[in-house]
């Protein structure tokens, strides 16, 4: 009998950040489920971004990190962040080995750290958008006076 | 005398199958006596080559096997399918790793890992490529 498992196992949120467990056993299937699940939780919520925890990757090849690449940019496309965090000294040796050149992506040292930098970059967008929102009344009353 | 692990035929058909030769690579290293770094460069090298095997010819095997040279310990691997062979092999080292896309073999990326690499030039048909790491 087949334990089924989908996407909703390997994620999890905690006070407004998606921690999602990635692993080597994950199969095209899981992961494009995975992704679509990220996505559409962004989509509906307000989130301060997503951590992406390879605590528990044994292998890094190619093809995972390709799919992880795709994810941490379509996170980013709708706007929101994405860390990957917990990568060993055997994976991060092994992937420059390969000469692997990632798109820039995010890291933290663990869960803890990424949340971390997460919340920084929600708060520092946070106060940019307050200024830029004095700036947009200006131009609401310049408006005005011209029509 | 230690005995050796023994030689090790893996089938490649389904994906899962990546991970299990993978696997098996990093157990036999380990018992071999590598250190954490160097078996997962081994299981890494393993599992790009699975991969391209999978990728380009649907089927094939991989073969792991211990290596005793003089008290000298290895590990060596064999990547062979029946798949649409590689035309020309320095090409495809020298063009590297590409993220993008599913272009490139990554056989630059596993010679670096291993430290012999050995592309079959006489065979007909298909593919057949032997890396060997030593401690």
């Amino acid at each position: 009998m087949e334990f089924n498992k989908n996407s909703n196992t390997y994620i999890n949120e905690f006070e407004g950040v998606l921690i999602v467990s990635v692993n080597s056993d994950l199969d095209e299937t899981i992961l494009t489920e995975i992704q679509t699940s990220i996505l559409n939780t962004i989509a509906a919520k307000s989130l301060d971004g997503v951590v992406l925890n390879c605590s528990k990757v044994k292998i890094l090849d190619s093809f995972l990190i390709r799919k992880l690449e795709d994810i941490t940019q379509m996170i980013e496309l709708m706007g929101s962040n994405a860390i990957l965090a917990g990568l060993s000294p055997e994976i991060v040796v092994s992937l420059v080995t390969l000469n692997i050149e990632p798109k820039t992506i995010k890291t933290a040292l663990n869960i803890e750290l990424a949340i971390g930098m997460l919340r920084e970059i929600a708060a520092e967008f946070e106060e940019k958008q307050e200024d830029e929102n004095l700036e947009l009344e200006d131009i609401d009353e310049l408006d005005e006076t011209l029509t | 005398m230690k005995r050796l692990p023994k030689k090790e035929y893996i089938s490649i058909r389904h994906d899962s199958d990546i991970l299990y030769a993978a696997d098996q690579a990093r157990c036999m290293s380990e018992q071999l006596g590598f250190v954490k770094i160097q078996y997962s460069c081994v299981s890494l090298a393993v599992s790009e080559l699975a991969n391209n095997i999978y990728k380009y010819a649907r089927s094939g095997n991989i073969i792991i096997e211990p290596l005793n040279n003089n008290n000298k310990m290895g590990i060596q691997v064999t990547a062979e399918d029946d798949g649409p062979g590689i035309q020309n092999i320095s090409e495809a080292l020298r063009e590297g790793f590409s993220t993008k896309g599913t272009l490139g073999l990554g056989l630059m990326g596993v010679s670096r890992l291993m430290d012999e690499f050995n592309f079959d030039e006489k065979r007909k048909t298909g593919t057949k490529i032997t890396v060997i790491k030593w401690i």
